[in-house]
């Protein structure tokens, strides 16, 4: 799966799961923790959509918090190999 | 699922039901709705009864003894039940009724006979946490919209929950070490005493557990090390599973002097994502087969230790919760204003600070045992706390 179909995907997870996001009309870029849209308890819940979504096992130990800043950061841990458990 | 909704007794919930005394002192999660326009009682019954029923944990009512104890939908529908109260004063004590486990109601809701209702909702800490009373205040709007409920039907109690997502796994027994807050602590009765704060913000708030921890820390922490106990709704981990039993574990979180809001919310993160508050309490098993006036004894000790040894498990309790948006509870003649908590009388609580953010509406309700805590320093902290949400544009 290419980069933009990555972030495509993960708008759609996103406004599925987070009713609000759905009136924001969500960019690759948008703004999700620094805005205050999503808190750091909600980023639990976009790890676990990502790892359902995309099949991949997330090494947590390679994470950090900026990786959730925007949909185009998250597609980064979905489809980055250096973020998946070997 | 079994026909009749079941769900087994943990032992976090046996320790909720030994703080119950019959005076209605106890664990209880109580939330105040506060809306625009009236919401008449019987509408609201119905709705309650729709919802009730997707939400079984809504009627339950305690069966069997020891570890063989257990939940089950027998219970009556939540009954609602009409207050006077005064707008500029705490929830009466007379309003804050026992809630028994074996007969029931295990949850009830009061309901003020306004031109704007006040709703409370009031749930057994055993039955539910603050997560799962969500879930069905949200069918419950769902109903009143005339929408379809999601309903809450998971027969998993917290250790079952937490043994699908991460197995069997046991965490060092907690440490009664840390000191409260305050040294002094007064001498007080034995009820909690509260102050609110609400506002409504331009933008949801960032971080706000982060930025209230190291604000206590730095102002009030006297160059101490704070330990901070945050619940987490650990629902998030596994969203398939829709529940209304306490899906809540503890974060802790120890802030030293001088961290940055950015270093504790990193240190956040990492505990979250590596799922570090996920942990069975050492007596999972066997607590469950002491009795329960054992028990009942042992939150005794537990405060008095506090009390006098002037040293807690925690140093201040902080909670946050964020619902999408005023509309979730809302229906048609009412529009939802703010949602808060309420704090139950329970003399364990040395400091707590509940923070719910609905929408860009935030409430605020920093709260604490009188035994503990000064109305001097209840000030002192509101504060200090509303200081940190006031650097957030309005």
């Amino acid at each position: 799966m290419d980069r933009s179909e990555a972030v495509k995907k993960i708008i759609g997870l996103l406004e599925e799961e987070f009713p609000t996001l759905s009136d924001m009309d969500l960019k690759a870029d948008t703004a999700l923790l620094s805005s205050g849209l999503l808190d750091s308890f909600a980023m639990v819940t976009v790890l676990s959509l990502v790892e359902s979504a995309f099949g991949v096992s997330v090494d947590v130990n390679t994470l950090e918090l900026s990786l959730f800043e925007s949909p185009a950061t998250i597609s980064e841990v979905a489809i980055d190999k250096k973020y998946h458990k070997a | 699922m079994t026909e009749t909704y079941r769900r087994r007794l943990s032992f976090s919930e046996r320790l909720y039901l030994a703080s119950l005394r019959r005076d209605g002192q106890g664990i209880v999660v109580q939330y105040l709705l506060e809306g625009e326009g009236r919401l008449e009682k019987n509408v609201l019954e119905d709705a309650i009864r729709t919802a009730s029923r997707a939400n079984p944990g809504s009627r339950l009512i305690l069966k069997g003894h020891l570890g063989r104890s257990y939940w089950e939908a027998k219970g009556a529908v939540p009954p609602v039940r009409t207050i006077q109260w005064d707008r500029n004063a705490p929830l009466p004590i007379e309003c804050q009724r026992y809630l028994d486990p074996r007969q029931g109601p295990t949850v009830e809701i009061l309901w003020t006979d306004e031109p704007n209702t006040r709703i409370v909702f009031r749930a057994l800490h055993s039955v539910m946490d603050g997560g799962g009373l969500f879930l069905f205040i949200e069918d419950i709007f769902r109903a009143l919209r005339k929408e379809p409920l999601k309903g809450a039907a998971s027969e998993l109690n917290d250790s079952e929950f937490l043994e699908k997502v991460v197995g069997e796994r046991y965490r060092k027994p907690l440490a009664f070490d840390f000191p409260p807050l305050f040294a002094e602590m007064p001498s007080g009765g034995p009820d909690v005493h509260e102050a609110r704060y609400q506002r409504t913000l331009a933008q949801k708030p960032q971080a706000v557990a982060a930025k209230i921890a190291v604000g206590i820390t730095n102002a009030l922490g006297q160059g101490r090390t704070l330990r901070f106990m945050i619940p987490t709704d650990v629902r998030n981990y596994k969203r398939d599973v829709r529940s209304t039993g306490n899906l809540s574990y503890p974060l802790f979180l120890d802030v030293r002097p001088g961290e940055t809001v950015e270093e504790v919310q990193k240190m956040m993160f990492k505990s979250l994502v590596g799922k570090d508050m996920l942990f069975m309490d050492p007596a999972e098993k066997k607590g469950l087969w002491i009795p329960m006036i054992i028990l009942r004894r042992l939150v005794d000790l537990l405060y008095f230790y506090q009390r006098y040894f002037r040293k807690g498990f925690c140093s201040v309790f902080i909670s946050h919760a964020s619902l999408p948006g005023g509309e979730v509870l809302s229906c048609p003649g009412f529009r939802h204003r703010s949602l808060g908590y309420l704090p139950a009388r329970f003399k364990m609580a040395a400091l707590a600070i509940s923070s719910i953010n609905v929408g860009f509406n935030h409430d605020l309700v920093v709260f604490g045992n009188q035994n503990f805590l000064s109305e001097a320093q209840l000030a002192q902290v509101v504060s200090l706390v509303s200081k940190t949400l006031d650097e957030i544009p309005a």
